[in-house]
């Protein structure tokens, strides 16, 4: 602790900026705002929390027998005279469904939602035949005109997948409860949307968190009373260590909150051990095929620690900028448009496929998709160690900036 | 002992000090030049703020920019222009700077509290310093620069924004501390360090001119600094020929001030000051901020 006393009094700094704790509670809100949007579907997505206590995480042949087979004897406790399940639904128009009680209409309302949910279960061994793994990748080289090693690499990676996926087949993983990807896109709305959201927040707030620390005293005219103190021009290592801190202490708010928030509202009690790769799960036109056999929370864990640690790198790739520059208006600035950068500038690479395929390895585009963490069907950002090559190769990066900057401001005059 | 040998320092083109050398026993020097003189950049290099181009500074034998943090550890330092946070209260930016200075916490708080005292603000210690007046800022810088009880104060232009009783005040301060330290006040007010500095230290042209007693720098015009009287209208005509170092109107007729390499029984010789080394010697120079 004592060793720590100074960079704890430099977060200080930063966890009693106005701006930093305004904009913290704005996104706060905001998510708040985000999740209330879409919890008019709350109620019906309670209904496979149910259905798994009934029959279990995972689902077979035998346990869709037992499904549809409830659902039958409550369809005929409703209607004597249905003979199938597909029947009753297909004569229920809205007018037959307002003559039933409101008891009724709840049941109703509770078999409609099993049926889908059975449905949706019952067509998946067909769906995952269908799928060949090695032919998507193919196309995925046709459509950005990939040639050379880069068509190489995608190919070797499409054939480590196609082997992956047989895993998912063959283990049943592709067989565990989870919301249904279509109508709910739960999978979407949590990491695409919620996530991509913190992330963002977390970029703005990390971005100006470590300009505003290290231009500090600059800012205030307080360099030359504080860098020739014992501990000099080392302050500013404190201040990276604060903003680090910092970092962490703010998007452990964003998160912490906003997940709480989140998960309140919306049941998952039954699904953490669901694996994402689950058919259910299933939102566009393919189905998540995750590299590893991950849970939901492992998946939420592993999301979680992602988005931390690229804002970890950003954070540290803004402090070595700001260093550098030493103005944290322009600093911010700065970071901001590099991160823009990154975004659009690997679209330019058309004409070179390697270009194109190494312009996927940066920290704005994890920012910008947790819900593809892992995913082997993510077109060229698909790649086995995507985000493990991604955060190394940045962190290098940030850290060899850093060291230059810090080097530099330890020789330089302050004048 | 603080030694400085064949300091320059160069900014591209632009030479702010040449072959500065000499040495800082205890005691208290006054550092007197105009603006641009290079006084800062002096400081700034004993602050290890800067970089000298050619030379070294040593403390007690060692470079100083070697000794880094053991040396900065006896160093207190109040920069020409202070910055402090506005949102902190004296204390809270005090201890704050008492971490900086490598002081426990312990002693921190009861050392806080001591230098506040000394420059009188007690009484305010936990007050915001946004609403505070320049005087109290400045009171603040130098209670900063004392907080580690330093071997070696350096003060840029310390009595800014303070009164006439609060200055007074100051140099009483610095006076009961001159004892056991090297104390270098860097001033364009003559009468911050006339009666309290051991040495006075004049530089110009980004040379050193003197480093020497008051006693001493004031012979250097000794018989040459001449008061009279005479009619307004012969003013121009005087200063032509004479360094008018003040003038001051009295019932028609002019009473002034001068340098003059000759005598005349006309002229009532006086005792030159240190002020009037400091008007001779930088005429034509800046010597504002």
């Amino acid at each position: 602790m004592k060793r720590m006393r100074i960079t704890l009094l430099e977060l200080q700094k930063i966890l009693r900026s106005p701006v930093i704790v305004l904009m913290l509670l704005v996104f706060v809100g905001f998510n708040l705002f985000t999740i209330l949007s879409n919890a008019y579907m709350k109620d019906e997505l309670k209904i496979l929390n149910q259905i798994v206590q009934e029959y279990g995480l995972s689902f077979n042949d035998e346990s869709l027998k037992e499904l549809k087979r409830a659902i039958e004897q409550g369809v005929s406790s409703i209607d004597h005279q249905a003979e199938t399940i597909n029947d009753f639904f297909n004569q229920l128009t809205f007018e037959n469904y307002t003559n039933y009680s409101l008891d009724d209409q709840k049941t109703i309302d509770n078999l409609s939602l099993r049926y889908l949910y059975y449905n949706q279960a019952s067509a998946l061994e067909e769906r995952y035949e269908e799928l060949d793994i090695e032919v998507i990748g193919d196309g995925v080289i046709e459509k950005f005109n990939i040639s050379g090693i880069a068509e190489e690499l995608i190919l070797n990676d499409y054939e480590k997948l196609a082997m992956r996926f047989d895993e998912i087949v063959e283990e049943q993983e592709y067989k565990t409860w989870f919301f249904a990807g279509n109508p709910y896109r739960m999978h979407s709305q949590l990491f695409r949307e919620l996530m991509s959201i913190i992330a963002i927040e977390g970029v703005i707030l990390v971005v100006l968190i470590s300009a505003f620390i290290a231009c500090y005293e600059r800012d205030n005219r307080t360099s030359f009373v504080t860098y020739s103190t014992k501990t000099g021009r080392r302050l500013m290592l404190k201040k990276w260590y604060a903003s680090l801190l910092g970092t962490l202490i703010v998007c452990g708010f964003l998160f912490i909150v906003t997940l709480a928030i989140y998960f309140t509202t919306f049941d998952y009690s039954g699904l953490w051990e669901s694996f994402v790769s689950s058919g259910i799960n299933w939102e566009y036109k393919f189905p998540y095929v995750t590299w590893y056999d991950f849970t939901f929370i492992e998946y939420l864990g592993m999301a979680i620690l992602i988005i931390t640690t690229t804002l970890l790198l950003i954070s540290t790739l803004t402090f070595g900028v700001s260093v550098f520059i030493q103005n944290s208006y322009m600093a911010t600035v700065f970071c901001y448009l590099l991160l823009v950068a990154m975004f659009v500038i690997p679209s330019l690479f058309t004409f070179s496929s390697l270009l194109l395929l190494l312009g996927q390895f940066n920290p704005t585009l994890l920012i910008l998709n947790p819900h593809m963490y892992f995913n082997g069907l993510a077109g060229l950002a698909g790649s086995q160690y995507h985000e493990i090559i991604t955060l190394t190769v940045w962190m290098v990066i940030s850290m060899f900036l850093l060291t230059i900057s810090l080097k530099r401001f330890m020789r330089k005059d302050l004048v | 002992m603080l030694i400085i040998k064949n300091i320059s320092k160069r900014y591209g083109d632009f030479e702010a000090l040449k072959e500065i050398n000499m040495s800082l026993e205890n005691g208290i020097y006054g550092i007197l030049a105009p603006n641009g003189a290079g006084k800062t950049t002096l400081i700034k290099m004993l602050a290890t703020l800067i970089n000298p181009t050619e030379g070294e500074i040593t403390y007690n034998g060692k470079n100083i920019f070697q000794l880094d943090d053991d040396y900065r550890d006896i160093l207190g330092y109040l920069p020409q222009q202070f910055g402090y946070y506005k949102h902190y209260t004296p204390r809270q930016y005090l201890t704050y700077l008492a971490a900086l200075k490598g002081i426990s916490k312990k002693i921190a708080e009861a050392r806080t509290d001591e230098v506040l005292e000394m420059v009188a603000l007690s009484e305010v210690k936990n007050k915001k310093m946004r609403k505070f007046s320049g005087g109290m800022i400045q009171r603040v810088g130098i209670a900063q620069a004392l907080l580690n009880d330093p071997k070696i104060l350096i003060l840029d232009e310390p009595t800014a924004g303070l009164d006439p009783k609060e200055r007074a005040r100051f140099r009483q301060i610095l006076s009961s501390l001159s004892r056991n330290r090297i104390i270098l006040i860097s001033t364009h007010i003559v009468s911050d360090v006339e009666t309290i500095a051991n040495e006075i230290i004049m530089i110009k042209n980004k040379h050193l001119l003197y480093k020497q007693d008051v006693l001493s720098i004031c012979q250097t015009l000794e018989g040459k600094v001449f008061e009279t009287v005479i009619d307004f209208k012969d003013l121009a005509n005087f200063s032509e020929r004479y360094f008018i170092l003040g003038e001051r109107q009295d019932k028609g007729k002019t009473m002034i001030r001068f340098v003059a390499n000759e005598e005349n029984s006309d002229w009532k010789p006086i005792t030159p000051q240190l002020e009037d080394i400091f008007l001779y010697k930088y005429a034509n120079e800046s010597t504002s901020g």
